[in-house]
């Protein structure tokens, strides 16, 4: 193969002259094809062809036949050029003008060195049929639609490196094999990258674990349940980074090393804590991933983080336990009152005045039983975070303390208990109308609990330096002492068995203070004339604690105080 | 004749205390209440009823149970029929229904969940006291 025509004919006229059957290709692909397809016994070879000392084919060729001699000539007699032909191992080495002589012995000695040599007499054998060309050589075109790519993109692919491929003269050539098996690993490649994806979209958090109990891969969230840098996760075992341990977890506790050993899912709970040392109730499941004969590789391990149902679930089972309750308990009288005055022969029995008492009465548990579950609702937005505090100009007496004594009618009447209100002239607050009527509520319903039948509860409404003040009291029988402590600082907990409605209602009416940056302060002890003295001072001051204490009546007060927002007036109100 | 019979309210949810008794009243029972296991037993020193209708969870969850044992054990009262009311079955997961009659458990000759009717009290009641 040579662009120099002279010695083209020199050597096919000599070789043929020799007794060999040659032949002059001029184009790089025919050629690759001849020799992948072994058509050629000895291939003649123009270095300086591919001129600026491109040596770049005869590495191409080497790869397709190893075997495959070659005589290569050039114009060129430098030393170097000389040096580098030799480098590529090429049998023979001629410089122009050449010696046909010399092109003789070469051809003779490279027939009878290659041991398939059957018939010496050619350069070029006739072709022989190949079921599989899978190292047909291929031009740009050609790998372009094998490839399903663009001839620019397949050309800067090879150009970058990408795509295994030779640049002769200025243009790309690939093997058939070569290209096809890029492609298997450019698609698995694509394999891997989807299952990064995919765990990625995961929202739970998820790592692939191995049989040495190494983490392979993980997401995001996974990194973050557990608060560590994904540098330090990959390639870690997965006690270190989930338990923080130096060894492994016992086999009968890991779902991971259970998953490996029954090649099945397992799922086991755990308790973490997460920054602020809250507790967070997770699934831990183990999958199985297994290899085509059936084997565990690795497993899944997904961590779901089940608060938020854990949560519900408890909030649920206290409505239940709740609603177990007060329908059977609350329910009993109202249901004992109804039943009665719907009973023909019974309701003829009663008289008038009575059955109005029967419907107070009914009345007054039906609406001690919505407070409660107003109450139980509000309970879990306060423990969720979702209690929305929606603040606003309000006319607190027209908006708050008229509906709210309102709706206490029937528990007040029940008990034959006045109110009394004294509201001064308030200017409108800056506050969530709705939370400060259940708050209120509660606090009447409190009152009322712990007041004497036949007495008064006051309700007082007044402004106290730059605070709105509403205070409800009684007379009665107080809030015991123990109660007293946990309604006054003590946490909610739903779960709380014997937790009152009252109580319950209290934390409630705590809490609405706390969002308007307020305070709901409870008091309760001995009216020694009119003078309220506090249970804890009764007991601890001396002044008191001779004093025979069933000789006064006992107090509840509830007081809470919020900011009148005059900061919000400051700064021009709503805008 | 009912106006003969005393039944003895023990309970201390007042409002169904009071609903009740006017229930039984019209119906022309004698009725008395009180709401404490210990006050239970202090009226039944002076009095002793025909029938006790009593609810289980008083001062303390237990209180039903452990009145209604000590009315059993004492000669002078075991023979009072005791209609057991109450809201707790929930609570202790338990059928209150076949366990009452058993006397080393819950020794009681009728259980009710609340909340009841007002028909339906009398009816249990009517039956116990073989009216």
């Amino acid at each position: 193969m040579d662009s120099d025509r002279d010695s083209v004919e020199q050597l096919l006229k000599g070789l043929k002259n020799l007794g060999y059957k040659s032949e002059a290709i001029e184009q790089t692909n025919i050629l690759l094809r001849k020799i992948k397809n072994d058509l050629i016994d000895i291939l003649i070879l123009a270095v300086d062809t591919w001129g600026g000392g491109h040596f770049e084919l005869i590495p191409v060729i080497k790869k397709l036949n190893r075997s495959l001699p070659i005589i290569a000539i050039s114009g060129d007699d430098s030393l170097e050029t000389a040096a580098r032909v030799r480098e590529q191992g090429v049998f023979f080495y001629a410089l122009k003008p050449l010696d046909m002589h010399e092109i003789e012995v070469a051809v003779k000695n490279a027939l009878a060195r290659k041991p398939t040599f059957q018939r010496p007499i050619a350069v070029v054998r006739q072709p022989v049929a190949k079921s599989e060309p899978e190292h047909e050589i291929l031009n740009i075109n050609e790998a372009s639609r094998i490839l399903k790519l663009s001839k620019r993109t397949l050309g800067n692919l090879a150009k970058q490196g990408e795509i295994p491929a030779s640049r002769v003269a200025n243009r790309w050539y690939f093997v058939r094999d070569q290209i096809c098996e890029w492609m298997r690993i450019r698609a698995a490649g694509n394999q891997v990258n989807y299952s990064a994806l995919i765990l990625e979209t995961m929202d739970e958090g998820v790592a692939v674990v191995d049989r040495r109990l190494k983490i392979v891969s993980c997401n995001s969230a996974y990194l973050r349940a557990l608060d560590v840098p994904h540098d330090c996760v990959i390639g870690e075992s997965c006690y270190r980074v989930s338990h923080r341990s130096v060894v492994p977890c016992d086999e009968s506790t890991c779902p991971v090393r259970k998953a490996f050993k029954t090649q099945q899912s397992e799922k086991t709970k755990h308790i973490n804590y997460d920054n602020e040392g809250k507790e967070r109730y997770c699934d831990v499941v183990a999958l199985p991933i297994k290899d085509m004969h059936g084997n565990v590789t690795s497993v899944l391990e997904v961590i779901r983080d089940n608060t938020e149902i854990y949560s519900l679930n408890r909030h649920l089972n206290g409505i239940m336990r709740f609603f177990a309750r007060e329908s059977k308990a609350t329910l009993g009288s109202v249901m004992m009152n109804i039943s009665a005055l719907a009973d023909e022969s019974l309701s003829v029995t009663i008289e008038n005045s009575k059955r109005n008492e029967m419907l107070v009465s009914s009345l007054c548990s039906l609406k001690l039983m919505h407070d409660m579950i107003r109450n139980y609702i509000v309970s879990y937005q306060v423990e969720n975070g979702r209690l929305k505090c929606n603040k606003s100009m309000v006319l607190v007496a027209d908006s708050i303390i008229h509906p709210v004594i309102a709706g206490s009618a029937p528990l007040l009447k029940k008990k034959a208990i006045n109110i009394d209100t004294s509201i001064e002239q308030l200017r409108p607050a800056y506050c969530d109308a709705e939370l400060l009527k259940v708050a209120l509520t509660n606090m009447i319903n409190s009152a009322v609990k712990y007041a004497a039948g036949g007495s008064k509860v006051q309700c007082t409404v007044e402004t106290d330096d730059g605070n709105l003040v509403i205070m409800v009291s009684s007379v009665g029988v107080g809030i015991p002492y123990d109660k007293l402590q946990v309604v006054s600082n003590g946490s909610f907990d739903l779960e709380q068995q014997d937790m009152s409605d009252a109580e319950m209602g209290l934390h409630i009416a705590r809490t609405i203070a706390e969002k308007h940056d307020g305070i709901l302060s409870i008091e309760s002890g001995y009216l020694i004339g009119n003078k309220p003295i506090s249970f804890y001072e009764f007991r601890t001051n001396e002044q008191y604690s001779s004093l025979e204490k069933v000789n006064y009546r006992e107090f509840a007060t509830f007081r809470l105080r919020i900011p009148y927002a005059d900061r919000h007036w400051e700064n021009g109100g709503d805008k | 004749m009912k106006a003969s019979k005393n039944i003895l309210i023990v309970d201390d949810d007042v409002d169904f205390v009071e609903a009740t008794k006017l229930v039984l009243e019209k119906s022309g029972y004698h009725v008395e209440t009180c709401m404490s296991a210990q006050a239970c037993l202090e009226k039944m020193k002076v009095k002793v009823p025909d029938l006790i209708v009593m609810d289980v969870m008083m001062e303390t969850d237990h209180s039903g149970f452990d009145l209604c044992r000590e009315i059993k054990r004492n000669q002078d009262t075991k023979e009072i029929p005791i209609l057991m009311l109450t809201a707790v079955d929930e609570k202790y997961r338990m059928n209150f229904g076949t366990a009452a009659g058993d006397e080393s458990w819950l020794p009681v000759e009728c259980y009710i969940d609340k909340p009841v009717e007002a028909n339906v009290l009398l009816e249990r009641i009517n039956k116990l006291l073989g009216e």
